[in-house]
């Protein structure tokens, strides 16, 4: 454990060593900040409206997760879509492309760990980015009335489709020692799990039902709205145990590639 | 040559993947599919000949056996996590954490199935195979019991289904356990519960339609009078629908559960009326289609009962259905009384050849109730001849005829003890029309709604539950300009100034090192 908790502050203090990991933090809180703004604005624009001309039956159509905190965390959701890949292209590829990896790979330090501790320390620093868009559910419960458990249930999960993210960034590297490729390869990757459930209504029932459970929007937007279920975090821990054994498995290979 | 083999290898797996690819997407092999499939398969086994000579070494290299180990054990690995999702999707939990709990059944839903046993299949028709509240209600059904099944069809690519079941609106749900089923055109929570109270009973409640009198036949779906359409709208909410020859029979059946009278075509005999009295008196419950000039003798019955028919004919030259003569005689109704049948009715119906029914003056014992009214630009004429032999109608109020609106349907709950007729309830209803529930009118508007609605008060089914719909809780927010303005510096601005600026402190801080 020791050895885990080492790699990760080793990946965290590589992260942390560079620009990339500023300029995905300010970018990341600027575009999230915009949209929330916004959104929040447009809401409290529609209050004043209903409340003005006293259209009490459409004021109960308000509801600030509905139409505030949804939106914005499926905004963040797309963002992360882009970032993540950016912060995990270099995990393996640079370490294959500096030669690092033979040192890696030769050290009594198994690959299990190896994967596990880099994924530990980007696990932290998107945990950090989801922590920080925290902020904007704060702002609401301090100057409105969101439902609070529904609102951390977004967050929630918000912070896994996050971590499977990272998950499936570390393999895309781990296939390659350049990291625009695995940049790419792990951005289209998670954009199929974004839409892989387009085509389930006319894909008959099987099919369509499976194709349903692996889209991961659909999971996420069940806790956005509030649902917290065993299928639903099921799948999380699946998916990012799922995508961290397959990279564990390309990094073994490397040893007698 | 090796090289050319493996290129030759690649390119016959690109075109095998699109191949693929293309089969999985169409569902049909059509010529793209086919030519990359041949082409691709071709080529990868060109690779494969012209490496036979490497392949002995290759299998035997220490690299393929662990390529191959690393393969079936990512496999296993896979499949362990699959069976996993499997574990979970069979055996669902989930925590609503809504402040409402809106996606979670109410206890009284829950009670209704948690008592039965069966399955009930629940079909939802969505246009697009979509609609994210309609799925939403039936997810709630699905994951709150083990009993409910759950499917979703679109209409579309399935019309052999909707020929089946019945269905004419998109977002119909049907509800379905055994052999009986009922379709639900407004879904809710409520509507999906009392369907399968309807359909997990024992026992449907019959209907009887009087017949012998030139009333529309039940079985009639050649003629637009028919009565096929509102026959089959009935067998579809779980009810036994059976005419009754009432002058033979010489009395109304207790297994009837409503009695109804549709248009009668020639005077009903005394033997009959009198059967209808004393239905009525045992607490039977009736419905009444009464179109000018069609039962008339029912006047001083129907009276006595607090409702009064009118001898006349509404016209509405201008709220009216657009199609057939511009005499009016199609008026079209926007307004309902407050009454159970019509208070969740907001669109229009259509009345085709309606006299007005009113209720009668009020009597203690009896509690009457205007259904429906056409618009103020209708009256009641009193001229028949005029309009039917002359085809003419023109407002008079010297002549008796009444300006709108005009009450064009009734609703009585007669408590029979108070009255001294007896003991316990009666219902009735009464249509000024009888075209309005036929084959040619019951799909216009929203006349089968209310149609089926009156026939559901009248069948007094009390086992059914009433549940509050609940949605969203109302969200509030507040601020001023000032603090908007905080908000908006601190959401926007202050954080991603505050990373950039320790990024450049740390980048200078390395850089001094």
């Amino acid at each position: 454990m020791r050895v885990v908790c080492a790699l990760a502050r080793r990946e965290l203090g590589a992260i942390f060593g560079g620009p990339t990991a500023y300029v995905v933090l300010a970018g990341f809180l600027l575009l999230g900040g915009w949209f929330f703004y916004n959104l929040l604005a447009h809401f409290s624009q529609l209050l004043s409206l209903y409340s003005s001309v006293q259209m009490g039956g459409a004021e109960a159509g308000l509801n600030l997760n509905e139409m505030v905190i949804g939106p914005l965390l499926h905004n963040l959701a797309v963002i992360l879509v882009i970032l993540v890949p950016m912060i995990t292209m270099r995990s393996f590829a640079e370490e294959r492309r500096q030669a690092t990896m033979e040192l890696l790979l030769t050290s009594p330090v198994g690959t299990g760990s190896l994967v596990l501790g880099k994924f530990l320390g980007l696990g932290a620093f998107v945990s950090l980015m989801v922590a920080l868009a925290g902020i904007y559910g704060a702002v609401l419960v301090a100057y409105g009335n969101p439902e609070v458990p529904v609102l951390l249930a977004g967050y929630a999960g918000l912070w896994l489709m996050a971590l499977v993210f990272v998950a499936i960034g570390l393999f895309a590297s781990s296939l390659t020692d350049n990291q625009l490729i695995a940049a790419v390869t792990g951005l289209v990757t998670m954009l199929l799990l974004f839409i892989v459930a387009w085509p389930a209504a006319s894909a008959g029932e099987i099919v369509g039902t499976i194709l349903t459970h692996l889209s991961i929007t659909e999971h996420f937007d069940e806790m956005v709205r509030g649902i917290v279920s065993t299928t639903g975090l099921t799948y999380f821990a699946t998916m990012i145990a799922g995508w961290l054994f397959l990279a564990q498995r390309s990094v073994e290979s490397l040893r007698w590639r | 040559m090796r090289s050319g083999a493996r290129i030759l290898g690649l390119l016959g797996l690109v075109l095998l993947f699109f191949g693929a690819l293309s089969f999985l997407g169409y569902g049909v092999l059509e010529s793209y599919a086919v030519v990359h499939l041949v082409l691709g398969g071709a080529m990868v086994l060109g690779w494969l000949i012209a490496s036979l000579g490497e392949l002995g070494e290759l299998v035997r290299a220490r690299r393929t056996r662990k390529g191959a180990n690393l393969f079936v054990s990512s496999l296993l690995g896979v499949a362990v996590l699959v069976m996993l999702n499997l574990l979970a999707l069979r055996n669902p939990h989930q925590v609503d954490l809504t402040a409402e709990q809106i996606f979670s059944l109410s206890p009284q839903a829950r009670k209704i199935l948690d008592s039965g046993e069966g399955v009930i299949r629940m079909t939802a028709y969505l246009e697009g195979g979509q609609n994210p509240q309609v799925e939403t209600l039936l997810e709630s059904f699905a994951n709150g019991s083990g009993r409910i099944e759950a499917e979703i069809v679109d209409p579309d690519l399935a019309p052999e289904r909707i020929e089946e079941d019945g269905i004419t609106n998109y977002g119909t749900i049907r509800v379905a356990s055994g052999a009986r089923a009922t379709n639900v055109i407004e879904p809710s929570e409520e509507t999906l519960t009392n369907a399968i109270i309807r359909v997990t009973r024992a026992g449907r409640p019959r209907l009887c339609f009087v017949t012998g009198d030139g009333e529309p036949a039940l079985d009639d779906n050649s003629t637009a009078d028919g009565y096929f359409e509102a026959a089959t709208a009935l067998r579809n909410e779980n009810f036994e629908v059976e005419p009754l020859a009432l002058l033979q029979e010489g009395a109304v059946s207790p297994e009837c559960r409503v009695l109804v009278l549709a248009g009668p075509q020639r005077p009903l005999s005394d033997a009959s009326l009198q059967a209808i009295s004393e239905w009525l008196e045992g607490g039977g419950s009736a419905l009444f289609l009464l179109p000018p000039r069609s039962g008339d003798e029912l006047a001083p019955l129907l009276a006595n009962w607090g409702i009064q028919i009118g001898d006349d004919i509404v016209v509405d030259q201008v709220i009216r259905l657009f199609e057939g003569p511009t005499l009016g005689l199609n008026p079209i109704v926007e307004n309902y009384g407050a009454h159970p049948i019509t208070l969740q009715m907001r669109e229009r119906t259509v009345f085709p050849l309606t006299r007005s029914i009113r209720p009668g003056p009020a009597t203690e014992g009896l509690t009457t109730s205007t259904l429906a009214s056409t618009s103020a630009s209708s009256w009641a004429e009193t001229d028949l001849e005029a309009v039917f032999v002359e085809s003419v109608a023109e407002q008079a109020a010297e002549n008796g005829d009444e300006a709108g609106p005009v009450s064009v349907a009734a609703a009585v709950h007669a408590d029979l003890d108070t009255l001294g007729r007896g003991e316990g309830t009666t219902r009735l209803v009464a249509f000024g029309s009888a075209g309005f529930a036929d084959n040619r009118n019951l799909g216009q508007l929203w006349n089968r709604d209310l149609f089926l609605n009156a026939i559901a008060w009248l069948a007094a089914e009390e086992d059914l539950v009433s549940i509050r719909s609940r949605n969203l809780r109302v969200s509030r927010v507040r601020f001023n300009e000032d603090e908007a303005t905080t908000i908006f510096y601190l959401s926007v601005l202050v954080l991603p100034e505050l990373v950039l600026l320790l990024g450049l402190a740390a980048w200078w801080r390395r850089s001094r090192l």
